[in-house]
């Protein structure tokens, strides 16, 4: 009994150690930012933040990334494994690849996105990715396997466009590289198979009439297969919302088996580099 | 030389006015070389005849320094001999006909003046040259450096005597004007005496008043304003007329009073009197431009060649930079070839450049010009001589990187990987987005390479921006499409803002894009549409002949595969081209 009190204490004062330390560094990277520094948002977020993302947990099975929270029920245990590889076809694919990656990029990882020439800048900046930590690599030239190669090796995230010249040979590779880097591929429509292939479909979109109105929000059913899902999941999406970013429907309907709880094994042990 | 400290008697002007000001004045040397346009002439002069003539002694022999056909200044001969400042050329000729007589040359005392401020330099940093003749700088670094105020001095006496070999006077006092002012009789006044130290001088000292290049100086009018020609003979002849006699009175006036009446310029003078300044001097001054050469001997004809010549010749730039305490921002890259062609180019960074990037950026440069000559364009030899010019310099501490944030592992993961592709392909291999605003949406964030130079956000409030959900897809070339009512008649937005009729089909020209074929709408076929906003209007920059409007629709059409698909399309003089697809 005396020592569970003490435990709480101890925890209590942790805690309070915890977000006195986190005052402090965020005092200082805000003065740092008025010199030039760049803000690490880590240190600003309160402890205990209600995230609509689902979080990122080490089970040690390999780190996991969040996904969009309305696309949680798509993917085994909620969440995208790093070093894994996701195929997107169908209507979207650009939309769904930008929410993806914003959504695994996170806090303070880099995202590249490679093969793109027509991207809409400003839907990926709204969506809420940060043009800080944003490269865009045309890579048509002749270097282009080892342009992807070194960017698959560097970022968190790395996102292949369609038209990129990929033959099966490079996406075998990339898919290596990116499984001993923890790097996250997100592919729209690769020349080979993908740990998981999601595929959407436009139900409808809202806003319009006939001469006014303005597009508002675009229905989506975004079906899932691949490893770790049994047959086939579905779920229903707005994307895009009014604000720009993904959101749940009001009507979803959802056929996914229930949610299990991730596995906790012993004391995980981070994956060094 | 150096003196005890001044012990002026309280002047007629109010001690307290003083003290606020001159406690905010920083310390500063001043370094006077008397009658240097003089001494700069004769040395000219001497240059130009035989090098053993032997040196003119200015006791002895008369030496007049003409400018414009007045006389600005005379040698201690030529004034024992009658000659003042302000005469004619004729009035002086005819007071001292075996006077040597010179031209005043500005460039020349100025680019003289260079080595006096190169030998003050090797004593303490931060040299400001005022004007040819004049130097300024912050005396408390320099004088805790050498343990004190009056061993500064002497120091910069010596040095200045050994390296150049003229002589000069040195004055330390708070504030620009005051220490001026001392460096005439040479004196060093006490910390806070300089209101009470300038009070008792006349008004005719605010003619070698330190000023900037706003001013004219000796009759010489401004070049920044010439429409005002302020000047400050000017000044004092009017500050005279109005009873004014010396600095203390002037100082005895209340500034806001001051700056009413005479304006801004008057107002800094009127500062100076009091002893306080308008700007702590500058601190930074290069003596010789920072330079990295070298002359091939192979003249440079291949690429690879490039990667062996680029690495020494950015490590000794960048040990010269280190040895000054700079970093570089933006480098200028040029070369020199066999027919001597030069051709250069400007790398614009973010941030400061490593001898790596610099060694990427040669190569870089170097591939560019060789593949450029060999596919044909303007005939160059080979590369023989290749000169780095580090453009814009910045004390090394500002440019340092974050202690936590961006020195994550994440970033610097990234920073290699974006950095090694960039040295595969190229600066154009990697990308990053910078807003820039505007209203097309291909104009609203433009990209750039990675670790160039952002340029500046266009400020405004941009009407007819679209608002959100914008398109995820934005076509650099937009297709061109046909937009068609019910009847086949192609749909137009009207003066007024209005469609002439409602749209029923979207036809797409034979070509397509990728992007279309893939979500759906095949070249070639008609989708019927199936809901349609009102136009908007962009009316770009209508006060300008060159001005254009454009309108925007958005519209959901069906695919080939039954799917409703938006596009936004764009209409430019009556013919519509896709904008943008909600991908």
């Amino acid at each position: 009994m005396a020592t569970a009190i003490r435990t709480a204490e101890r925890t209590g004062e942790r805690e309070d150690r915890l977000a006195l330390a986190r005052a402090t560094l965020g005092a200082a990277e805000r003065s740092a930012a008025r010199w030039g520094g760049r803000i690490d948002r880590t240190a600003l977020r309160p402890a205990s933040a209600p995230e609509q993302q689902t979080s990122s947990a080490d089970d040690g099975l390999g780190v996991r990334l969040p996904v969009p929270g309305p696309l949680a029920p798509l993917f085994p245990r909620g969440t995208l494994r790093a070093g894994g590889s996701v195929a997107i076809e169908g209507a979207a694919t650009t939309s769904l690849l930008l929410s993806l990656a914003l959504a695994a990029a996170g806090e303070d990882s880099w995202c590249a996105i490679a093969g793109m020439p027509d991207l809409g800048l400003r839907s990926a900046l709204d969506a809420g990715l940060d043009p800080c930590r944003l490269a865009l690599a045309p890579a048509q030239g002749e270097q282009s396997p080892q342009v992807l190669s070194a960017l698959a090796d560097g970022v968190a995230v790395l996102v292949l466009g369609p038209d990129l010249p990929l033959t099966p040979a490079l996406w075998r590779s990339l898919q290596g590289r990116a499984r001993t880097a923890d790097t996250l591929l997100l592919a729209a429509a690769p020349p080979g198979r993908a740990d998981l292939a999601l595929r959407a479909s436009a139900r409808g979109w809202d806003g319009l009439g006939g001469g006014s109105g303005r597009l508002r929000r675009r229905r989506l059913a975004v079906a899932a297969e691949g490893r770790g899902i049994a047959g086939q999941r579905e779920v229903e999406v707005l994307l895009p919302q009014v604000g720009g970013m993904i959101a749940a429907s009001p009507r979803t309907a959802v056929a996914a088996p229930a949610q299990r709880e991730p596995m906790r094994l012993l004391q995980p042990a981070r994956r060094a580099g | 030389m150096t003196s005890t400290p001044t012990r002026t008697p309280p002047a007629a002007g109010p001690g307290g006015a003083g003290a606020p000001a001159a406690r905010a004045a920083t310390r500063t040397v001043a370094v006077t070389v008397p009658d240097w346009p003089l001494l700069a002439a004769l040395d000219r002069h001497q240059r130009r005849l035989d090098a053993d003539a032997p040196a003119l002694d200015l006791a002895v022999a008369p030496v007049l320094l003409l400018d414009q056909h007045r006389v600005t200044h005379a040698g201690p001969a030529a004034r024992a001999a009658g000659v003042l400042p302000g005469m004619k050329r004729r009035a002086a000729r005819a007071a001292c006909p075996e006077a040597l007589v010179l031209e005043a040359d500005r460039e020349h005392e100025a680019a003289l003046f260079e080595l006096v401020a190169a030998a003050v330099d090797t004593i303490a940093a931060g040299v400001d040259v005022l004007r040819p003749g004049v130097l300024l700088m912050s005396a408390r670094g320099p004088a805790r450096h050498h343990g004190g105020e009056e061993i500064l001095a002497e120091r910069i006496l010596d040095a200045v005597a050994e390296l150049t070999g003229w002589d000069c006077t040195v004055g330390i006092a708070d504030g620009p004007f005051a220490a001026l002012l001392a460096s005439a009789p040479g004196r060093i006044v006490r910390p806070g005496r300089s209101a009470d130290y300038l009070a008792p001088h006349p008004i005719t000292a605010l003619a070698g008043a330190p000023v900037g290049p706003g001013w004219g100086h000796r009759g010489q009018p401004s070049a920044q304003r010439p429409e005002r020609r302020l000047d400050l003979g000017e000044t004092v002849d009017l500050l005279q007329r109005l009873g004014i006699t010396t600095l203390g009175e002037l100082a005895a006036l209340p500034s806001a009073a001051v700056a009413d009446r005479f304006g801004p310029d008057v107002a800094t003078l009127h500062l100076l009197a009091r002893g306080g300044e308008s700007a702590p001097p500058a601190t930074h001054h290069p003596t010789q431009p920072i330079l990295a050469e070298t002359t091939l001997e192979t003249p440079l004809v291949r690429t690879d060649q490039a990667a062996f010549i680029a690495r020494p010749l950015a490590e000794e730039l960048h040990a010269m930079l280190l040895a000054r305490g700079l970093v570089c921002t933006r480098l200028r890259i040029a070369a020199r070839t066999e027919g001597g062609e030069e051709m250069e180019r400007t790398w614009r960074h973010d941030g400061a450049l490593s001898v790596a990037d610099v060694v990427d950026r040669i190569r870089w440069q170097c591939d560019g010009w060789i593949t450029r000559s060999r596919l044909g364009g303007p005939a160059t030899g080979a590369i023989t001589r290749i000169g780095l010019h580090p453009l814009q310099l910045a004390p090394a501490g500002e440019s340092a990187p974050a202690l936590w944030g961006s020195a994550g592992e994440a970033a610097q993961r990234a920073a290699r990987a974006l950095a090694r592709a960039q040295g595969l392909a190229g600066e154009d291999a990697v990308q990053v987005p910078v807003p820039l605003g505007g209203r097309l949406l291909a104009e609203e964030v433009t990209l750039v390479p990675w670790r160039t130079e952002k340029p500046a956000r266009r400020e405004g409030p941009w009407p007819g921006s679209l608002p959100r959900p914008v398109p995820a897809t934005v076509f650099r070339e937009m297709p061109p499409v046909l937009l068609e009512d019910a009847a086949g008649r192609p749909v137009v937005v009207t003066a007024r803002g209005l469609l002439s009729g409602p749209p029923a089909q979207l036809r797409l020209p034979a070509s397509g894009t990728g992007a279309l074929q893939r979500a759906g709408l095949r070249a070639g076929s008609a989708h019927p549409v199936l809901a349609h906003s009102a136009p908007t209007v962009l009316d770009e920059r209508w006060w300008a002949p060159d001005g254009h409007r454009a309108a925007r629709l958005q519209l959901v059409v069906r695919s080939a595969s039954g799917e409703e698909t938006a596009v936004l399309a764009l209409s430019r003089t009556g013919s519509w081209m896709l904008e943008g697809l909600y991908d």
